[in-house]
């Protein structure tokens, strides 16, 4: 995704230009093949979330907790492989979709009519918040090379600009320093990013699938950020020798040879890539019964699950689900499978509980929903 | 493969290819012996390697690299200052004093050593520049579990010790020789399952290890000039990798042999479990406990069994001896980590760092790193005539602060009963040399004692010697025991101290028995229910808790409420108050 931006032709408005640089030369050296997507295997529960979040973007993102080494971090990062390009207005900086141009972009609102219909496809930016971010890299500033070189005042996208329209990866979220977390939870509530600064007053739409790994252990995560996440999955490490032999087979294989391991996969990649974008497609069409709404409902009045941001969630996880099956309705099954990714995390905690929400989570499942 | 080997061996493989190997985990304190070790290493790599050191207290900026402010002014463009990291590049990165770090540095080194590159988003620069490194962590930690967080150790295949290096150098510290590595060996299949299963026996859940010590037999392989990985190499690697992390033994392999022909015969049985995948898995929140995995091989072959049975062989001793008692192993630390971790934007405390922001809102102007965000700009600003540098609001930083965090051991007496009068002076002298002990630290004591019906705080946390003594001057002793109410009360006063930013530590003199419930009223079962329900909610919060049962005849109900509190057990006969301040006192230390 570094060269998301790399078509962007230079602007030369003299007082104000906002710019995307390219740094060929470092990035190039830098570039490493990703372990493909299709090639992980297991944690079947982490993946399909993931697909999830493709086939609806609108989902709310996702949080992996959970044992480490367990490929959390390899599979997200091997997203960016897999996406499908997607359609964008040429030259805008924030990646319109040029049949729903954002009223707050600012780059489009210089275009003319013509200009905007321009269309251009680019990759799904899957940006990484590496720890150690500062303030001024995540929501953007001026431009510091053209100011110290030709004096001028440019602004520079940040990292909520690039994921704008795609996923943001954010490793030991639970890491993740205060500061940054309130301008996160502040864009992703609004959907817009606000910057003003050095005499700079942009605003530009950044809505973008969340996507957090971490470990509780070292430190809990804020509520409201929590509640941000539409599905959370807790992974395990596999524990059958036979699973485990071939995910050390395949590691083996892609660092003795990543290009002929990754074009060994092209196929595979190929194929997901083919089902996302035709379950896309198909979401719109899927038709929801009542009597699966009414599940969704009870459960969460079963649970006491604050707010409906979980009801919303769950309805749809499921339709997602269904949409990736090609199933032409959402059934009580959808349901099931993805109730406790979808309410898990939103819970109010009893501290008298020993085993944890989820036990209870699934004991209510099995009494609402028996199988 | 016995530690003198051990020690060089793994000097030997990380010199081989610095930076392929994640690093080392050295367990020993700074002396003559760690030394050589260490300039034995160096001296082992090929000559330009970096060496890099990561000082004490090392902040972000310096670890990831960021903007030459300097370099950046002289040449009118921004030019990027290297950070540790990427100058340790094919080379060698050593963290001194790792029980130290602070955990966000742990956390960034993780993060590097996972994608092999540093990446770069600060001071309005972003750069990715490659950082392969081989992380030589020197861990001077004193006690038996190690205080780094198991995430990082996690990535680091080798461990040393004081013993094994002790016997490196009494075997004359032969300089380990360097070889070239070529990897031409692919793993046989066998290879994998038996490292794999192995790793399973000895009790190693995460996936790096086996990773890892596929990718040492290989290195093995290659240096002896093994066309393919050999079983010599995977016994070599398995102890190399597997040694200190392991957490179980293995059944020995009659054993194994005959669980295997019994499972065979109930195997219909035992695949009535529901599948891995259908319910996602729950409880067993403690992360080194999966559920345990059936431990027999499926068709182990002879070979895997005897490549495992060398591996245990090569287990030392006092590690033997510690699975054998069941006893956990190093790498716990989550308490620590998570102690450091949660806090509310402090307003005191020492500094560490800057952010932007505006001092006007409470925090104190971080001068330099405002000046160091306005100068760049300069060229852009109009200045005013009478001011050299222009500061616009933008530009102002202020200081991170990260508060002192203080200790606050918070007693809670069992003044009930017979033993009354006893448990309350000694408790009573124990907080007296407690305070006088730790004044330099500025820790706090408080004492909550409970008889008859209820619970009272005697003494809220305080530093006031005077004022414990006037407190304690006169304390009630006999009747009931209602220790579910007491715990529930002193578990509110260190909950209260953490609130405000302090670590708690609670110091329970009791011997576990109750026999007045939460209402107030009498009847040992119902009271112990009650305990218990208590102690797990105490455990929950994750209060680092401490059970003393000074009886002189120590009973088993002290150490169970002290499991079920997740909390530390000391059986202290006869104890006086020196000997309980003292126990405190250590682990009032740990706790900071």
């Amino acid at each position: 995704m570094d060269d998301s931006y790399a078509s962007v032709s230079e602007m030369s408005t003299p007082k104000l230009v906002a710019t995307q640089k390219q740094k060929a030369g470092n990035k190039a050296t830098a570039r490493k093949l990703v372990y493909p997507f299709t090639a992980i295997v297991g944690q079947d529960v982490m993946r399909e979330a993931l697909m999830l979040c493709i086939v609806d973007p609108g989902l709310g993102g996702l949080l992996v907790t959970g044992d480490r080494g367990t490929g959390k971090s390899t599979l997200i990062r091997a997203l960016a492989a897999l996406l499908p390009d997607m359609p964008t207005v040429e030259g805008c900086l924030y990646a319109c979709h040029p049949d729903r141009i954002a009223d707050d972009c600012a780059s489009c609102s210089t275009k003319t009519a013509s200009q905007r219909r321009k269309t251009h496809l680019r990759p799904v930016p899957v940006v990484d918040l590496p720890l150690g971010a500062t303030e001024d890299r995540v929501v953007g500033a001026l431009d510091l090379e053209r100011a110290l070189v030709h004096g001028e005042k440019a602004f520079e996208p940040g990292l909520l600009a690039r994921a704008h329209r795609g996923f943001l990866y954010i490793d030991e979220i639970n890491l993740l320093e205060d500061h940054l977390v309130d301008v996160l939870l502040d864009a992703a509530a609004s959907g817009e990013n606000v910057i003003e600064r050095d005499g700079l007053s942009i605003r530009h739409p950044s809505r973008f699938v969340l996507v957090g790994s971490g470990n509780p252990e070292e430190g809990e995560l804020r509520p409201q950020l929590l509640d941000r996440f539409g599905l959370s999955v807790d992974v395990r490490t596999p524990t059958e020798i036979s699973t485990r032999v071939e995910i050390i087979k395949r590691r083996d294989a892609f660092d003795r040879d990543p290009k002929g391991f990754v074009s060994q996969y092209h196929p595979h990649e190929e194929a997901l890539r083919n089902r996302l974008l035709l379950a896309q497609q198909h979401l719109a069409k899927l038709s929801t019964p009542d009597s699966v709404l009414e599940k969704a409902a009870e459960l969460c009045v079963a649970l006491g699950t604050d707010g409906l941001r979980g009801e919303l969630t769950l309805m749809r996880a499921a339709r997602a689900a269904a949409a990736l099956e090609g199933a032409k309705k959402v059934t009580l099954s959808h349901l099931r499978r993805w109730a406790i990714p979808a309410l898990r995390h939103r819970l109010r905690r009893n501290p008298l509980e020993e085993a944890g929400s989820d036990a209870r989570l699934e004991r209510t499942l099995q009494e609402v929903l028996p199988e | 493969m016995t530690a003198m080997v051990q020690a060089e061996c793994i000097a030997t493989l990380l010199a081989s290819d610095p930076g392929r190997f994640g690093g080392v985990h050295l367990r020993a304190s700074a002396d003559a012996l760690r030394a050589s070790w260490l300039d034995a290493l160096k001296n082992a790599l090929p000559s330009g390697t970096p060496w890099i050191k990561i000082p004490a207290g090392v902040d972000a900026d310096t670890l990831l690299g960021g903007l030459d402010l300097a370099a950046t002014l002289a040449a009118s463009r921004p030019v990027m200052r290297q950070g540790l990291m990427a100058r340790a590049h094919r080379g060698v990165l050593v963290l001194a004093m790792a029980e130290r770090a602070d955990a966000m540095i742990l956390a960034l080194l993780q993060q590097v050593m996972d994608l092999g590159l540093v990446n770069i988003e600060r001071d309005g620069v972003q750069e990715k520049i490659p950082a392969q490194f081989s992380l030589v962590v020197l861990d001077e930690g004193c006690e038996e579990d190690s205080a780094l967080p198991s995430a990082l150790l996690d990535r680091l295949p080798f461990y040393l010790d004081t013993h094994s290096l002790a016997r490196w150098q009494t075997e004359g510290c032969p300089a380990p020789n360097r070889f070239m590595l070529e990897i031409k060996s692919s793993a046989p299949d066998e290879a994998v399952k038996a490292l794999c299963a192995s790793a399973l026996q000895l009790g190693i859940y995460s996936m790096r290890p086996p990773i890892q010590a596929l990718s040492v037999a290989q290195s093995l392989a290659a240096r002896k000039g093994h066309s393919h990985v050999e079983q010599d190499d995977l016994i070599e690697a398995g102890s190399l990798v597997y040694a200190a992390r392991a957490r179980q033994l293995p059944p020995p392999p009659e054993a194994l042999a005959q669980e295997q022909n019994t499972e065979s015969q109930d195997h219909s049985d035992q695949q009535e479990v529901p599948p891995q995948d259908a319910t996602p898995p729950q409880e067993n929140k403690s992360e080194d406990l999966p559920p345990p995995p059936k431990t027999s091989l499926p068709e182990s072959g002879a070979e895997e069994r005897e490549i495992l049975s060398q591996i245990v062989i090569g287990l030392p001793d006092d590690l033997l001896a510690r699975l054998a008692a069941g006893m956990s192993l190093k790498g716990s630390g989550k308490v620590a980590t998570t102690e450091r971790q949660r806090k509310a934007i402090p307003r005191h405390g020492r500094p560490v760092g800057s952010r932007q922001g505006d001092p006007r809102r409470g925090l104190p102007l971080d001068l330099r790193a405002t000046l160091r965000a306005a100068i760049p700009w300069q060229k852009i600003r109009t200045k005013p005539v009478t001011t050299c540098i222009a500061v616009r609001s933008g530009d102002l930083h202020v200081k991170r602060l990260k508060p002192r965090t203080r200790s606050t051991a918070v007693f809670a007496v069992d003044a009930s009963g017979s033993a009354a009068l006893q448990r309350l002076s000694e408790a009573k002298g124990a907080v007296e040399a407690l305070l006088a002990q730790c004044y330099i630290r500025r820790d706090q004591v408080a004492l909550v004692s409970f008889r008859g019906a209820g619970a009272e705080i005697l003494l809220p946390p305080t530093r006031s010697l005077s004022r414990v003594r006037r407190a304690l001057s006169a304390l009630p002793g006999g009747g009931g025991t209602p220790l579910a109410r007491g715990m529930q009360l002193t578990a509110q006063v260190a909950h209260e101290c953490r609130r405000k930013g302090d670590a708690p530590l609670m110091i329970m003199l009791t011997d576990g028995r109750g026999n007045v419930a939460l209402d107030g009223t009498g009847g040992r079962a119902k009271a112990e229910q009650d305990t218990l329900a208590v102690a797990q909610e105490i455990a929950l919060q994750r209060l680092p808790c401490l059970v003393v049962d000074i009886s002189p005849q120590p009973q088993e109900r002290a150490r169970n409420l002290a499991h079920a509190l997740r909390g530390e057990y000391l059986a202290l006969p006869l104890a006086n108050a020196d000997m309980i301040s003292s126990a405190v006192n250590s682990r009032m230390a740990n706790t900071q």
